[in-house]
């Protein structure tokens, strides 16, 4: 297909003027963040007699906010690690047996994709109470973890029947047991499906806000939480705000950064609500 | 394929306990708890009482049930038809292989979906800031005078609804990206050498062929939209949220942790919880007939 100059032109600047104004939130994140509060109500674009600055990080740092960041690293880690173990092995399990409840346990996978945290939340506060796991860490790990299950399955399913069945017979013809066969051929073959679902699934327990403030107590808030303690709805420090903000979305960019490629196949491969 | 009958091995046991034991104790069982529990009257303490259909009648004249459900209506009518357009029309300028720089604009169609949302949230605190914000800076120059966005009784609900679409076009974008990546390209050249022109390839060519993620796109963004949370629960800001705000699912919250009416909670979250399933029948139908059951 032939293209004009001038349609090439037209498309490039309508392309870029959209995708520079959809930039224009995180700049001005990361401006306020890192100037004095008398230059901000001036507005952050003001460039005129700029100062740049650290004050607001090191006082939101100061205030305890790194606790907040070593929360969701230890909870989105363990939560994308553990749900993927898991689900890997039950995919396996569906993809090379057949059992009497198969369908039934496919139909509720399928339909319990689209639950609503709140659906569940009533009768779990009382299992934590009872059981002792609120404001535990491994508490919110397991229910991130189940409500990973069903999409990750799904995926991780339908990457394994992809899988020719030579390789399978072949490693049990090695003396391979069942689970030697799924962590020793199956895992590695599948590993860019994993990675894909990993990505997703971390990203989404950081980004987690209502299992946080249900099931632990605001010492163990992850940054997604956390960066709520900063807001005052009448009288904002924009400076402090702003600087969580930032640290809180360091660690999810970056992974988005690295692995855009993966994250763009689990997000339409998965369908994750 | 599959088929083995071998399924009584200890090997089996293995992989699909674990799976199994999650579900049915973090979802399954509290589903159905759920519901049970929302006909009782419980304070989250003592013994849960059986009512009957007590707590759906006091809904019925609960002015904070009303106005979370006209909120969520409200919000549902103006983010789905603007979520799907844009994803759709991102992806056709991300998709055409004139703009140069693609990967790199895909990259900033998607920052909003990668962050927290109560980050999101700030972010759209500080644009629509009355002083330190660009948009009413922007609207001067257009003569608008500036406003508390947000404060305003009458417009706060916008900042749910810009919040919820900045994060989430970049789903149906990817999703309609990924629907155009897999369009034949042998029936779209067919059409041009048909003679067709670029509106009515679109209409009649591309537009039936992404059919399936159109269909995604509406299911995910109407149950994402319905379970909004973060962007009201933001403005809280160490108060209570303002009541004029709320919706069904920041109500679920409230009513257990500021009301302790957790038996009342329980009949809101029912509530929710059938009217997500109910929107997500269409899809979940596709799910099940395209990838198969049992086999």
């Amino acid at each position: 297909m032939k293209v004009s100059t001038r349609y090439k032109v037209t498309i490039n600047l309508v392309a870029w003027s959209i995708g520079l104004m959809l930039l224009i939130p995180l700049l001005g994140l990361i401006m306020t963040s890192i100037r004095p509060f008398d230059e901000i109500v001036n507005g952050w674009w003001n460039l005129r007699n700029a100062h740049f600055i650290i004050d607001n990080y090191v006082s939101v740092w100061d205030a305890g906010f790194w606790r907040n960041i070593l929360n969701s690293i230890l909870i989105a880690t363990v939560a994308t690690i553990v749900p993927i173990l898991i689900a890997g092995m039950a995919a396996y399990g569906f993809t090379s047996f057949s059992f009497p409840i198969k369908t039934m346990l496919f139909l509720t996978l399928v339909a319990i994709q689209v639950v609503p945290q709140q659906a569940v939340i009533v009768p779990l506060l009382r299992l934590f109470r009872d059981l002792h796991m609120y404001d535990q860490y491994y508490g919110i790990i397991l229910v991130h973890t189940a409500f990973a299950l069903p999409w990750t399955i799904f995926f991780l399913r339908n990457f394994f029947m992809s899988i020719p069945k030579d390789y399978e017979e072949a490693a049990r013809i090695d003396g391979l047991s069942d689970v030697g066969i799924y962590f020793r051929v199956i895992l590695p073959i599948a590993m860019p499906a994993v990675i894909s679902v990993a990505v997703v699934q971390f990203i989404f327990v950081w980004q987690d806000l209502f299992f946080a403030i249900t099931l632990l107590r605001p010492e163990k808030w992850p940054v997604s939480a956390g960066v709520t303690q900063f807001i005052s709805r009448y009288n904002p420090n924009w400076g402090q705000l702003t600087a969580a903000g930032v640290l809180a979305i360091i660690v999810p960019i970056t992974v988005y950064v690295v692995l855009q490629k993966y994250y763009m196949r689990g997000v339409s491969g998965g369908i994750k609500g | 394929m599959g088929g083995r009958r071998d399924w009584l091995s200890r090997d089996f046991l293995i992989l699909m306990m674990p799976a199994f034991i999650l579900l049915l104790v973090f979802i399954l069982y509290p589903i159905f708890n759920t519901f049970y529990l929302g006909f009782t009257k419980w304070d989250g303490f003592t013994q849960p009482q059986f009512v009957g259909i007590e707590n759906y009648r006091t809904m019925m004249g609960d002015p904070l049930f009303w106005t979370s459900v006209k909120n969520n209506i409200f919000i549902f009518i103006v983010f789905l038809p603007f979520v799907t357009m844009l994803g759709l029309g991102f992806a056709l300028l991300l998709h055409n292989s004139a703009v140069v720089g693609r990967n790199l604009l895909r990259g900033f169609v998607m920052l909003g979906m990668v962050m927290p949302l109560t980050v999101v949230g700030i972010v759209w605190m500080l644009l629509l800031d009355p002083n330190a914000g660009i948009v009413n800076h922007v609207l001067s120059f257009f003569g608008i005078e500036p406003r508390a966005w947000i404060q305003d009784p009458s417009t706060a609900i916008y900042f749910v609804i810009i919040g919820s679409l900045w994060a989430w076009q970049g789903f149906s974008t990817t999703v309609f990206l990924a629907g155009l990546e897999g369009l034949d390209i042998e029936v779209l050249e067919a059409s041009i050498i048909d003679g067709a022109n670029p509106w009515q390839r679109f209409r009649y060519v591309i537009l039936p062929l992404l059919k399936p993620a159109l269909i995604v796109v509406v299911t995910m963004s109407s149950i994402y939209i319905l379970k909004v949370f973060d962007l009201v629960y933001v403005l809280s800001g160490g108060e209570s949220v303002p009541m004029y705000l709320s919706v069904l699912a920041y109500m679920v919250y409230y009513e257990i942790f500021r009301m302790f009416k957790w038996g009342y909670a329980a009949a809101i979250a029912t509530l929710l919880t059938v009217a997500v399933f109910l929107f997500s029948i269409g899809m979940l139908k596709k799910m099940i007939s395209e990838r198969g059951v049992g086999s």
